[in-house]
């Protein structure tokens, strides 16, 4: 259509929007320079084609946001989002046709163009009623739902109805023009409009869009809409470590200071996390701590620090030797949320726009642990026995290969020839309950005839809890430990039972040098399975039973295991698995021992492995008949679901037990 | 401007399982971890915690032994100490101990003497007395509070229902059994600053050692499994057998 | 031989328990002299140089003193001031030939020691470890008046909060105590009586704690108290790692749960598998009996 600002409205319009874009690219240069007041951040470069990849399928097409339980509410963010690109192409072509005095850009006057940018439109104010009502009317726990999210779906709402009033007037002004194609809405409504009003209506609604989108343009970055822009960079930028993999610090001990001392030891693309959180509450919602009544919200973790960045940044800013507040002591609070976390990645499995709350909280641990020694002190005591003892609870080092004994297992010593090492862990070395499922673990490798050994006295804790706890120099200790050894016996294959030691071998070990080959014991046997390298008895009993699964975090959402331990309970005759829905696979709820948890006490709330086995309960429940067993492929799993039936008095009824422990009992020869 | 001195000394970690040697006249330290003795980090603790209100105490550590010691004084630092000393001299008796710590008291001159009520490896608690008796000066036992005074020092002698509150007039040694938290895990700076500490040494020569103890057997400790468990009985029997075999073979009771 | 008994001041008039054990003892090595240190808190320094004092004309080959907080504490700086052997925390000693030979315990009490040395020597020594026959005469005291204590101020005393005058765990040489086995709070009073009769301390696994059976103050293991007694009594504890890496450096554990698969049993050195309500009374009259007989 011929714009409505022929003459002095060229320039009128051309001013306006050097104003709205001008003051929008301000404040947005702002952010960006307050942004880089994080440190570099290497490892958000390269790997194009990775990058590009993420860009199509998790930004254009929206991919998480389609996520259960939130499937039908991704649709209609993901139409708004796709109607957006499209407003966005139309805005634009009104912009240039507006201040150019009827230049339009090449396609802007197709059909094709006129009927998609319609359609969508029409299907972006109905998401906004929708959405408005949803706020309004059952607004979900954990969104935020301040004025300023009505007061942004108001001012869309009024930028589509004012594009449609100026299709509608334009129509029936005639202000098509030759060859051009006529808006499907304009043609719909504009013969509902009065000649005399007509011209007047067009003007109405073409000034209103553009000065509303302008107004918006300029508005935008000072509200959470502005993960509008910073999506793009946020998703492309996203660490291509493994998600289990912490992240490394290389020349630890040069540095002067340890951890998220200050706002300039996040990273660049913490802060730009910070600036992308959408408010839309989704990690809150999966998350256990939160969930059971711990001070930690993931929400909030990354709005505080975009909170902190915007109040203290500038000072930063124009002061190179100003520290501002630490991030850990940004509140009185700051340091029990940080606790209070399990690194069990429900927050970041759920997060549509890639924002990574593991690696702050971890920063901020760091923080706490190495420069302050402020971790809480059950958790120093684990520390000091790692050191000491090679492992958390302290027991002596020199009985760790003891579980073995009379087995016919050998050490990697006696046997250095052999092809798998099988890395034990702490837990099934030196915890009597887990030291059985180490020896069903060997009843099934030797009945396989695989060829392995373990280390006992040379093996030492893989460094994990110290490392989520924040003491990423004793990490590196016990991890040079352990590689220094495995280099000697030229160990290649290892197998864990433990998903926690599983991780970081395979994950993280490589950070300083050491690569292997690293299989989950469930793995393992799911291969020997298939492969028909063992097989399964019946049962002595003859009974079936059912035996619900549940999944460790380490192994599901860390790794993307979920169908192997799955396939070995289906292959065990007369046990009918069991899903603990909704909480199971990505959204399988936590028992609460991870990021160190194990060694620290929970003084708020519910127990969060009480909360997981009332889960497990209600899925039987609701099926209409309890499992007997539950069984995961984890010894902190296992302790803490033995604690969480034990404290609810029906450890008859509901037996925690690992899927080696069920495979060893059928396993024949 | 106070001055602490705090004496430690390494032993085999509580968690290490000690191992006698074939001879049964000593223990085997392959494998050994070494720390400081658990009560000496005690002293170190309460000493710090004194410097956490106080912050202008000098806190110094010291020990008497091998080049291995060196990692006892060095964790120290890493606590929180301020500097460390080593004097070299092995195989000394607690005599010899204390002659050998008294001359770099008298060269150091602080204002008191801190060590653990014992050492976890001879589980004696002679040296701490013995060295204030080297010194002349007085010592009090069973500390586990050190409070500012109108003049000096208050020390808190924890005693059966409650705690004696002393002073002294002057120096003192004293023996440490508990501070009011648990010994400080080092932070990282303090653990990097403690690598790079010169750590002096001194010499234990000419130093008197009137006594001379000799170890005639060891005997290992009992490994744990393998207990006797009682079981298909009547458990009212049981007890009674139970009471009669730790008094006469655990000899507990 | 010349053998010296140090006593403490002794309480109502009766000499302490363990000072009549090691007169009585001594009485088979030779003579024996009871000496005690008159005055109100004396310190160690002061007993000690009163008692050198009088050794310069006495000569005593043996010195025994009760190993109390305070014996050790006068023992330690008597045979400073000798210039002599020192053992502490004496079980057995024999002499022969100008040596003393004595068991104690080192590396925490994890080991077993016999060690010797030449006489003069000072040890104290265990109660208990000469058992007292009923009967035996009690002995003559002589009275040492205390030196001065230069330096040395007494200024108050401070009584710690009540804690039922219960021991502090960390300190406590017996420990009983209970788990989820236990069913509810009212058993503990059974527990404290078998406390009671032992001079034992109380701990409680953590699953009591919680459920507010048992303050917080008396939880063993990983996130509570880590314990080093001599003989640890785990009642309807199951042995899950968190609660054993609390206790697990006990030198003797005695462990008594209804389930016989119960982990505690791979650690326990004696365990009774039973009825833990059947044990308790039956166990407490048998300690009764057995520490009256001896």
């Amino acid at each position: 259509m011929t714009p409505p600002t022929i003459g002095i409205g060229q320039a009128v319009l051309a001013l306006l929007a050097a104003i709205g874009f001008g003051a929008g690219l301000w404040r947005l240069i702002h952010l960006f320079r307050l942004m880089r007041i994080g440190r570099a951040d290497p490892e958000r470069w390269g790997r194009l084609p990775q990058r590009i990849v993420d860009e199509l399928v998790l930004y254009l097409a929206q991919r998480k946001l389609f996520k259960r339980p939130y499937s039908i509410r991704g649709i209609a963010h993901a139409l708004i989002f796709w109607g957006f690109l499209v407003i966005v192409a139309a805005t634009t072509e009104l912009l240039v046709s507006g201040i150019s005095g009827g230049w339009h850009l090449p396609g802007a006057t197709s059909g094709a163009f006129a009927w998609m940018l319609d359609a969508l439109s029409l299907l972006v104010l109905v998401s906004i009623a929708i959405a408005s009502a949803r706020r309004l009317l059952f607004a979900p726990p954990h969104m935020h739902v301040a004025g300023q999210g009505y007061a942004i779906l108001a001012l869309i709402a009024v930028l589509i109805v004012a594009l449609f009033a100026m299709e509608a007037g334009g129509v029936a002004a005639g202000r098509v023009e030759p060859g051009a194609a006529v808006p499907p809405i304009g043609a719909a409504l504009g013969p509902l409009v009065p000649a005399s009003v007509a011209l007047t209506l067009f003007a109405v609604g073409f000034w209103g869009h553009l000065g509303s989108t302008l107004f918006f343009a300029a508005w935008l970055p000072r509200t959470k809409h502005l993960h509008i822009v910073t999506t793009l960079p946020n998703v492309f930028f996203r660490s291509p470590r493994p998600r289990g993999a912490l992240r490394p610090i290389e020349g630890l001990e040069q540095q002067e200071t340890f951890g998220a001392a200050t706002l300039r030891d996040l990273s660049w693309k913490q802060h730009l996390d910070g600036y992308t959180c959408t408010e839309c509450g989704r990690c809150s919602d999966n998350c256990p701590a939160l969930a059971t009544g711990k001070p930690l919200d993931p929400q909030k973790i990354v709005l505080d620090l975009r909170d902190l960045l915007l109040k203290e940044g500038d000072a930063l800013l124009h002061d190179p030797k100003a520290t501002g507040t630490a991030p850990a002591h940004q509140l009185a609070t700051k340091p029990d949320e940080l606790w209070a976390c399990t690194t069990c990645a429900a927050c970041v499995e759920q997060c549509p726009v890639t924002i990574e709350h593991i690696d702050k909280i971890v920063d901020m641990r760091r923080y706490l642990t190495m420069q302050e020694s402020a971790a809480p002190p059950e958790a120093q005591r684990a520390m000091t026995n790692i050191e000491r003892a090679g492992n958390p609870w302290g027991e002596a080092a020199s009985t760790r290969g003891e579980w073995a004994q009379g087995l016919g297992v050998p050490t990697l010593a006696e046997k250095p020839d052999a092809e798998y090492l099988y890395f034990v862990g702490c837990a099934a070395s030196f915890d009597r309950r887990n030291q059985r499922v180490a020896k069903a673990l060997a009843t099934i490798l030797q009945a396989a005839k695989i060829s392995f050994a373990i280390l006992a006295t040379e093996e030492t804790c893989n460094g994990d809890p110290a490392r989520r706890m924040g003491n990423e120099y004793l990490w590196q200790l016990q991890a040079q430990q352990n590689i220094e050894t495995f280099g000697r016996y030229n160990v290649r294959k290892i197998i864990a039972s433990c998903p926690h030691c599983f991780n970081t071998i395979a994950n993280e070990y490589p950070q300083l040098g050491g690569a292997y080959e690293v299989v989950h014991a469930l793995q393992l046997v799911e291969d020997l399975i298939s492969e028909k390298k063992i097989a399964l008895g019946p049962s002595s009993t003859g009974a079936a039973e059912t035996v619900a699964y549940h999944d460790p975090c380490y192994l599901g959402r860390h790794n993307g295991i979920y169908e192997d331990p799955r396939a070995v309970l289906d292959a065990i005759d007369g046990v009918t698995r069991m899903e603990i829905a909704p909480h199971h696979r990505e959204r399988g709820f936590c028992c609460g021992a991870g990021g160190g948890r194990m060694w620290m006490e929970e003084k708020v709330g519910q127990r969060v492995n009480h909360r997981r086995v009332e889960q497990i309960l209600a899925a039987g429940d609701a099926r209409g008949e309890r499992p007997a067993k539950v069984a995961s492929g984890c010894p902190f799993c296992l302790i803490m679901l033995d604690e969480g039936v034990g404290a609810k008095g029906i450890q008859e009824e509901l037996k925690p037990v690992d899927v080696l422990e069920l495979v060893a009992s059928r396993v024949k020869g | 401007m106070a001055r602490f001195l705090v004496c430690i000394k390494q032993v085999p970690d509580s968690t290490t399982r000690v191992k006698v040697a074939p001879d049964g006249r000593s223990i085997l330290t392959d494998g050994v971890t070494w720390s400081i003795s658990p009560y000496d980090e005690y002293a170190i603790e309460l000493a710090l915690e004194h410097k956490d209100q106080a912050p202008d105490t000098i806190v110094s550590v010291i020990t008497v032994g091998g080049a291995r010691t060196k990692d006892a004084l060095r964790q120290a630092l890493a606590m929180g100490c301020d500097d460390a000393t080593l004097v070299a001299g092995e195989g000394l008796g607690p005599l010899g101990i204390a002659s050998a710590l008294k001359s770099s008291v008298e060269e150091l001159k602080p204002d008191l003497v801190l060590c653990g009520k014992q050492a976890s490896d001879d589980d004696q608690g002679f040296v701490g007395p013995a060295l204030a008796e080297a010194l002349g000066w007085p010592h009090l036992a069973q500390i586990t509070k050190l409070a500012s005074a109108a003049s000096g020092f208050e020390f808190w002698k924890e005693t059966e229902g409650g705690h004696e509150v002393w002073t002294a007039s002057g120096a003192a040694v004293l023996t440490v059994q508990k501070s009011a938290k648990e010994p400080r895990y080092p932070s990282l700076p303090g653990i990097m600053k403690a690598k790079k500490k010169e750590i002096p040494e001194r010499s234990a020569a000419d130093v008197g050692d009137p006594v001379k103890i000799e170890i005639v057997k060891l005997e290992p400790p009992a490994a744990r499994g393998g207990g006797k468990i009682l079981k298909d009985g009547d458990t009212k029997a049981f007890a009674q057998q139970l009471a009669t075999l730790l008094r006469d073979e655990a000899k507990v009771l | 031989m010349r053998i010296w008994v140090v006593s403490e001041e002794s309480t109502g008039g009766q000499l302490r328990r363990v000072s009549r054990e090691l007169a009585a003892h001594a009485a088979t090595l030779g003579d024996v002299t009871v000496l005690q240190v008159t005055g109100e808190r004396v310190p160690s320094v002061a007993a000690a140089s009163a008692l050198a004092e009088r050794a310069k004309t006495d000569a005593p080959d043996l010195i025994l003193v009760g190993a109390t907080p305070s014996g050790r504490d006068v023992a330690a700086r008597l045979a400073a001031k000798l210039k002599c052997a020192y053992f502490s925390e004496c079980t057995d000693l024999s002499v022969a030939g100008g040596s003393i030979e004595v068991s104690r315990g080192m590396y925490a009490g994890k080991v077993r020691a016999r060690v010797r040395a030449s006489l003069p020597a000072v040890c104290s020594v265990r109660p208990n470890a000469f058992p007292l026959a009923d009967g035996a005469p009690e002995p003559a005291l002589t009275d040492v008046a205390a030196s001065s204590a230069p330096g040395l101020t007494f200024v108050r005393f401070e009584p710690s909060a009540a804690s039922g005058g219960r021991i502090p765990l960390s300190e406590a040489r017996i420990i009983v105590s209970g788990g989820r086995g236990l069913k509810g709070p009212e058993s503990w009073s059974q527990v404290e009586a078998l406390a009671d009769v032992l001079g034992a301390a109380l701990g409680a696994s953590r699953a009591v704690t919680d459920a507010g059976w048992r303050p917080n103050e008396e939880q063993v293991g990983q996130t509570g108290k880590t314990v080093t007694p001599d003989l640890y009594i785990a009642l309807g504890i199951s042995g899950a790692i968190q609660h054993l890496a609390g206790m697990t450096s006990s030198k003797v554990i005695v462990a008594v749960n209804k389930d016989p698969d119960a982990d505690i049993f791979k650690v326990a050195d004696y365990g009774v598998v039973g009825d833990v309500f059947e044990f308790l009374p039956a166990f407490t009259d048998a300690v009764k009996q057995v520490k009256a007989a001896s």
